[in-house]
């Protein structure tokens, strides 16, 4: 039987994912917009489950919301119109 | 459940009924025309529900144009807006058989035919969903009379509990006529030119569903458009005197990026030819400018 290979050490794999992949606020969007659908479903079968999935869908706009803001004070070229 | 056997109760209903001699009028006088209570509400929700299978089934795509500079490409993304044209999607037919069923329907066509008066041998239909947040669309024309013979655009909104904090109004821009915002109530029907009518939707707070229909003069892939050099410059007009207004809802409809920058520094360069093929036509700029002050 072939050796399995050796699973990459854990920094090495997080550093990878964080070069390559979505930025957190792009990852929350992405999470948002599955939660937007969920509540919709859920306005339509399970009525009784959507505002629970509202009050999530409103924490994590203001998480969003957050994080855009500090992306805005970070940007360069904001600066320089300051 | 009870929608689905409400569907099997009601057929669509005839769609041209609902738009009458004052809507025919007002989309030949004013290129644009607004009908409440077009569809009735069990159809509308059976719409809707069908908009919602597609975004759960993840047919719905985010919209995004590709934009070619200097022999790159780049995706210029609008945050939030999920769409897909119903024609060109056969498992998207499937998984909505009403808006299926309302993209085969002819009764609005050929009602819209007689009240503009010439032909319409064609439509397609887009499905969208705007997730909120912000989502929006920057101003605009429908296609391009160089490109398409598009002649009406319909578009149904369906969006129950709808107010006005929401945000989300359809902005109509009737050049020289002022801008008229239209808020996306449930059941409402906006009908206007798609060449000649300049229009955005406005910045929305809320999740808004709706479905475009637009009208050919032709059969698909029949062409471009009789040309007509009065309308031409009207466009070209329209686009100079909210040239400001453009870029800003370039900005708030995009997500940053080298994409979003390169959309804006085609916008500059693209109002600058204009000003001077409209100066080459003896036409006043600064009266352009007073105009919508």
């Amino acid at each position: 039987m072939p050796k399995k290979k050796a699973a990459p050490a854990k920094e090495e794999t997080t550093d990878k994912k964080t070069k390559t992949g979505p930025t957190p606020a792009e990852k929350l969007a992405d999470e948002l917009d599955d939660l937007m659908i969920a509540y919709l479903k859920a306005c339509r079968e399970t009525p009784d489950k959507a505002p629970g999935l509202e009050k999530k869908m409103k924490a994590k706009t203001a998480q969003l919301a957050a994080l855009q803001d500090q992306g805005i004070d970070a940007h360069p070229s904001w600066a320089d119109v300051e | 459940m009870r929608r689905l056997l409400s569907s099997l109760r009601a057929p669509l209903p005839n769609l041209a009924s609902a738009i009458d001699a004052r809507a025919c009028e007002s989309l030949n006088r004013r290129s644009y025309a607004v009908v409440d209570s077009f569809l009735g509400e069990t159809w509308c929700h059976l719409l809707r529900d069908d908009i919602i299978t597609l975004a759960e089934r993840r047919l719905l795509g985010r919209n995004a144009t590709h934009l070619v500079r200097r022999g790159t490409t780049s995706l210029l993304v609008k945050n939030n807006i999920f769409e897909t044209e119903l024609g060109a999607h056969e498992e998207a037919r499937d998984a909505a058989p009403h808006l299926t069923t309302l993209y085969n329907d002819r009764t609005l066509r050929d009602r819209l035919r007689e009240c503009v008066g010439g032909p319409l041998r064609s439509q397609s239909l887009k499905v969208q969903l705007n997730h909120g947040r912000g989502g929006c669309f920057p101003l605009h024309f429908d296609g391009d009379p160089s490109l398409d013979d598009r002649v009406i655009t319909a578009v149904l909104y369906l969006n129950p509990d709808w107010s006005d904090a929401d945000g989300g109004h359809l902005q109509l821009v009737p050049f020289p006529e002022q801008p008229v915002d239209v808020a996306p109530l449930f059941d409402r029907l906006v009908l206007f030119a798609s060449h000649d009518t300049l229009h955005r939707a406005l910045p929305s707070q809320n999740v808004r569903f709706c479905v475009t229909l637009w009208f050919y003069r032709t059969e698909p892939g029949g062409g471009a458009a009789v040309a007509d050099e009065t309308k031409a410059e009207r466009r070209l007009m329209a686009r100079y005197a909210y040239r400001e207004a453009w870029a800003r809802s370039i900005e708030e409809s995009h997500a940053p990026g080298e994409a979003l920058d390169a959309a804006l520094l085609d916008h500059a360069s693209d109002t600058l030819k204009i000003a001077e093929a409209l100066k080459a036509r003896g036409v006043d700029l600064a009266a352009l400018d007073a105009m919508i002050k």
